[in-house]
């Protein structure tokens, strides 16, 4: 596989569970030792996508390559090179957390046992490691499968929720350790998550699902820059909002909770308030309408029909 | 594959469940043998009670032979080395059900849990998944059959001067060794069996139900079946449907691994020892050894088949 090919892709990747379509013809890709975000509202497909990828669910339709293997029929080659955490971790409540370790180390060959105590130890359970998996907390559990996902060096790492049950300190530790693996070791990781703000801290790009279909894609930076805006007082909002609406550099106008919304580049306000003024348009208030993931998440999963590329 | 085998076989060794059913299954072979060794001297009272009294009844007759038989045939089964043979065949009483619950927890967890998960998405093919777990199952078997081996041998020279009276020798030791492989080999078709229904229920509460019942069911059919298909044969026309249940307990699992263990050997159990003086003569129930071998391998194959090619069709996701 050559260093363009991206590792993973979907074509219109489809599952259906009798009625229910779960995914449908999601199209994406995930370039190499990038931090690919794969967000959605609960019951958004994310979970089926990630089981197609692992060869758990039979796809509908579409098809996907993981690895530059195809998920029907090469994907026993690529998973051997995938670590993955699917939904909970799960592992064998009465052996400890070591002999959990060894036994998917004998299932991943070549050599990984010898990685144990250092994985052990990275995902901050040293000393824990003959404790029965049984008497672990949700967070421990959650450390374990980082550790039994990181096992044998793999080249991806699908993660889904990997901070579920981690109180904030371990949150910040595990979003670090992703972070390090794609800028240290080159460790492409396709992390699934709902929440918000872990996506926009540590990922280069996102896909965002919602009810099966995907509804927006790109670099987080892009997709953030482009719901960025202006946001005013002004009395004669409705002059004021057919003015700048017909700015050619000014996206979208709206009135939202006694403000004027202008979408458009932060930096240009001052031109903003020079066209407003040349029409005896004077604002009370101008200020730079910053958004996070999350608003232009709750603006697409609630309003977006068309997908929308960044 | 075969790392595969060991990573299934390291659980089950960390089972502390595991080692209990074979300590439980060690004591209660070692009851069972000195029970055996109880009945072969009452037995013995009762043959030299019966000589004295009933020797002229056609049916004092009759009973005098069937004690006679059950007690040779003990007499010969705890002799040293023979036990180790018996012990390995008397264990499997009791043993087919313990292996199947063994079976039925390790091989359900999996899908219950939702390591199967963990394990799959690791690039394991779901056949080689079935085949691995299959044959650690089956090396877990043949570690309890080497245990039972031991114990017998253990408690056998102590047996056979109850029983027998004469010096050890280790004339016929091949024999009884050869004896413990088939009580090996006969156990995969349980194995497989018992996977086939913890994969097809996910769960290995609905396995162990099921798999035990059917057990049962043949093991009750095993104690009166075989008696009634020779008397029956040789007194009266027996009605329809105990001939079709006679036919149908041919076809078990357990008659097959039965005569497949006793290949050489009486079958002699105290509920059949009647029976078993003229099974030879029997019509309805084959005792061909190959026969059973055909069985025992077909039954093998075809669950380990049919168990990967359910679990190749199956969407395996958290309600599974």
């Amino acid at each position: 596989m050559s260093g363009d090919t991206p590792v993973i892709r979907t074509y219109d990747l489809t599952k259906r569970f009798r009625k229910v379509t779960a995914v449908d013809a999601v199209s994406f890709s995930v370039q190499r030792g990038e931090v690919f975000g794969f967000l959605g509202p609960n019951g958004a497909g994310k979970t089926t996508t990630i089981a197609m990828l692992l060869g758990l669910v039979h796809p509908t339709a579409g098809s996907a390559e993981v690895l530059g293997c195809d998920i029907r029929r090469g994907l026993s080659k690529a998973l051997p090179r995938v670590g993955a955490i699917v939904e909970t971790p799960t592992f064998y409540p009465y052996m400890s957390a070591a002999d959990n370790l060894l036994l998917v180390s004998l299932v991943v060959g070549d050599g990984a046992d010898r990685q144990i105590p250092a994985l052990l130890e990275q995902v901050g359970l040293e000393g824990r490691g003959a404790d029965k998996v049984g008497t672990y907390s949700l967070g421990m559990r959650q450390r374990l499968g980082l550790a039994a996902a990181l096992l044998g060096n793999p080249e991806l790492l699908i993660l889904d929720e990997p901070t579920n049950g981690l109180d904030p300190a371990g949150m910040h530790e595990v979003r670090l350790l992703i972070r390090r693996l794609a800028d240290e070791q080159g460790t492409t990781v396709f992390l699934s998550s709902h929440l918000l703000h872990e996506v926009e801290q540590v990922c280069d790009s996102v896909v965002i699902l919602n009810k099966g279909r995907l509804i927006a894609q790109g670099r987080v930076d892009q997709l953030l820059s482009q719901a960025h805006g202006v946001e005013m007082r002004i009395d004669g909002a409705d002059r004021a909002a057919r003015l700048l609406a017909g700015l050619d550099w000014v996206s979208d106008v709206w009135y939202e909770a006694g403000r004027l919304r202008v979408q458009a580049p932060p930096e240009r306000a001052a031109e903003l308030v020079a066209a407003l003024a040349g029409r005896q348009l004077f604002p009370s208030e101008v200020r730079p309408a910053v958004s996070t993931l999350e608003s232009v998440f709750l603006e697409l999963t609630n309003d977006q029909e068309e997908p929308v590329d960044a | 594959m075969r790392r595969l085998v060991s990573a299934s076989w390291l659980r089950i060794r960390r089972r502390l469940l595991g080692r209990a059913l074979l300590v439980l299954m060690l004591v209660v072979l070692a009851v069972q043998l000195e029970g055996r060794v109880d009945r072969l001297e009452l037995l013995e009272a009762k043959l030299e009670e019966a000589e004295t009294t009933v020797a002229e009844e056609t049916l004092g007759q009759l009973a005098i032979a069937s004690y006679r038989v059950e007690a040779d045939s003990l007499r010969d089964n705890l002799s040293f080395p023979n036990v180790i043979g018996y012990g390995a065949r008397l264990a499997t009483d009791f043993g087919w059900f313990l292996l199947i619950a063994l079976t039925a927890i390790v091989a359900g967890e999996d899908s219950k849990q939702g390591t199967l998960r963990a394990i799959l998405s690791r690039g394991v093919g779901r056949a080689r998944y079935v085949a691995a777990c299959f044959l650690s199952l089956w090396l877990a078997a043949g570690v309890a059959v080497i245990a039972v081996t031991l114990l017998s041998a253990i408690l056998g020279p102590g047996l056979h001067a109850r029983a027998n009276g004469a010096p050890v020798c280790l004339d016929g030791l091949g024999l009884a060794l050869l004896s413990v492989v088939r009580v090996w080999f006969a156990s995969a078709p349980f194995i497989a069996a018992t996977l086939f229904w913890a994969i097809l229920a996910r769960s290995p509460g609905p396995a162990l139900g099921v798999s035990v019942t059917l057990q049962f069911i043949g093991f009750v059919m095993g104690s009166m079946l075989p008696f009634v298909a020779v008397t029956g044969s040789l007194v009266a026309r027996l009605p329809g449907a105990i001939v079709a249940l006679i036919r149908l307990y041919s076809l078990t699992i357990g008659y097959s691994a039965d005569i497949f263990m006793h290949w050489g050997i009486p079958i002699v159990k105290p509920t059949g020892a009647m029976g078993a003086i003229v099974m030879a003569d029997s019509s309805m129930l084959s005792i061909s050894p190959w026969r059973a071998i055909a069985f025992i391998l077909g039954y093998t194959v075809l669950f380990v088949a049919w168990t990967s090619r359910i679990l190749r069709r199956r969407d395996v996701t958290s309600e599974t």
